[in-house]
């Protein structure tokens, strides 16, 4: 024992310290025990079942060896687990049980979340545009290109059900450039002061006679469409509202309207 | 053969290195276990646990302290664990039904009496907080000097005074139930 009470290491205790130390220093003193002769060669052949230090080891031969290692203790900590003699079987019957039923409400919370994720990301993106060949959607949000169910329609009797060309050239082709066989207004002069010098954007009838041939002079029956409150109304301005002024030598009697400004 | 040569040795597989390694230490190894412990028997099964994971683990030794308190850490630390999970009441008869062997001879009264004070000193001990009780156990079991500690713990040579004086302070209530007995 080479501690002493009031060495240098003790001169900075109190008193009531190194009382305390003293008795320290007997308990030392009384209890010190020599090694067992057999002693050093128990550790001698404790040590030989690790020849190798593991530190010394190659990373991978350690690496190998800590692996092997975990698997007994997890081998031995499992057949202690299952079948260990001092875990009643009551007890184990009643532990696996349980896990079953934790396993259970684990995959039930999971399948829940699963279906609220659903949920929000759907109400989160919103409603889609049907794709070809699927069922519209329930949904009430319009589409500014579809036909409103909500939007007032005309009364008018020819008021015009076409929703337009959206956007799509023309199928009537026109009369091509060439003149119209369509003779006019019967020899008196038209009442419709044209194009005022302006080409006029109606092309003709395709070489074709004009199927119809005008009002001669007399006021149209028709008094033409009200304006349609349709996003995609025609362009003719014929459908003014009022009687036309005149024959319309060259007047569309294609249903989408022409682009005539008369 | 310094420390660090003869850590070196060991780790290159050198037997007669570890040797002298456990003839040197196995001493204050085993008397430190004792005192932690309270049993000789107990102690030696401890230092030969210390000796084989110092015997796998030596080439991570840094040489920043000495190998004789690397080696006394190791024991400390794997002792006071054994302390706590071992039961705090211990059968007086064997498995024949007869009383151990006391060395107390012919006075076994004064031999329970001194058995009782050790076991107080080691709960007491035990029972301490860190870093009180790593260094109460250097200083007093392992018998370390302050400046030995401050190396082996890396703290200053003052931190290591103050953590044994108040260390002290929490042991005398205890030491002195053992003083009245």
């Amino acid at each position: 024992m080479r501690l002493r009470t009031g060495d240098d290491d003790s001169q900075f205790l109190s008193t009531d310290d190194l009382a305390i130390e003293a008795e320290l220093l007997v308990y030392a003193a009384r209890v010190a025990p020599t090694p067992s002769a057999a002693f050093i060669d128990r550790v001698m052949a404790a040590s030989e079942r690790n020849p190798l230090p593991i530190a010394g080891q190659n990373p991978r031969v350690r690496a190998s060896e800590l692996v092997q290692a975990a698997g007994r203790r997890l081998g031995v900590a499992l057949a202690q687990v299952a079948g260990g003699p001092s875990i009643p079987r009551r007890v184990r019957l009643q532990a696996g049980a349980m896990l079953v039923v934790v396993a259970l409400l684990i995959t039930a919370g999971a399948a829940l979340a699963a279906a609220g994720a659903t949920t929000v990301v759907t109400w989160v993106a919103g409603p889609q545009a049907p794709a070809a060949g699927s069922r519209p959607s329930a949904s009430p949000a319009l589409s500014p290109n579809q036909p409103s169910d909500i939007s007032p329609r005309s009364d008018h009797p020819s008021d015009s059900n076409d929703p337009g060309n959206h956007g799509q050239p023309s199928q009537n082709p026109g009369n091509h450039g060439q003149p119209s066989q369509n003779p006019g207004n019967c020899g008196q002069p038209s009442q419709n002061p044209g194009n005022c010098g302006q080409p006029s954007q109606n092309p003709g009838n395709c070489g074709q006679p004009s199927q119809n041939p005008g009002n001669c002079g007399q006021p149209s029956q028709n008094p033409g469409n009200r304006p349609s409150d349709h996003p995609n109304a025609s362009n003719n301005a014929n459908n003014g509202g009022g009687p036309t002024e005149g024959p319309k030598p060259n007047g569309a009697a294609h249903p989408w309207g022409t682009l005539d400004v008369d | 053969m310094d420390d660090r040569e003869l850590a070196q040795a060991i780790v290159a597989g050198d037997r007669d290195a570890f040797r002298l390694l456990v003839e040197r230490e196995s001493g204050p190894l085993v008397r430190a276990c004792a005192r932690i412990l309270g049993d000789p028997d107990a102690a030696e099964d401890v230092a030969q646990e210390c000796f084989v994971t110092a015997h796998q683990l030596i080439g991570s030794w840094r040489g920043a302290g000495s190998l004789h308190g690397w080696l006394l850490r190791i024991a400390i630390n794997r002792a006071l664990r054994m302390v706590k999970q071992r039961p705090r009441l211990l059968p007086l008869e064997d498995a024949t039904g007869e009383l151990p062997e006391m060395p107390g001879g012919s006075e076994p009264l004064a031999h329970l009496l001194m058995a009782e004070r050790d076991r107080l000193v080691q709960e007491a001990v035990a029972s301490l907080p860190d870093p009180y009780r790593e260094t109460i156990v250097l200083r007093y079991f392992g018998e370390l000097s302050i400046a030995e500690i401050a190396s082996e713990t890396g703290r200053p040579i003052g931190t290591v005074k103050t953590h044994l004086g108040r260390g002290l302070v929490r042991l005398r209530p205890a030491l002195a139930e053992v003083r009245l007995t």
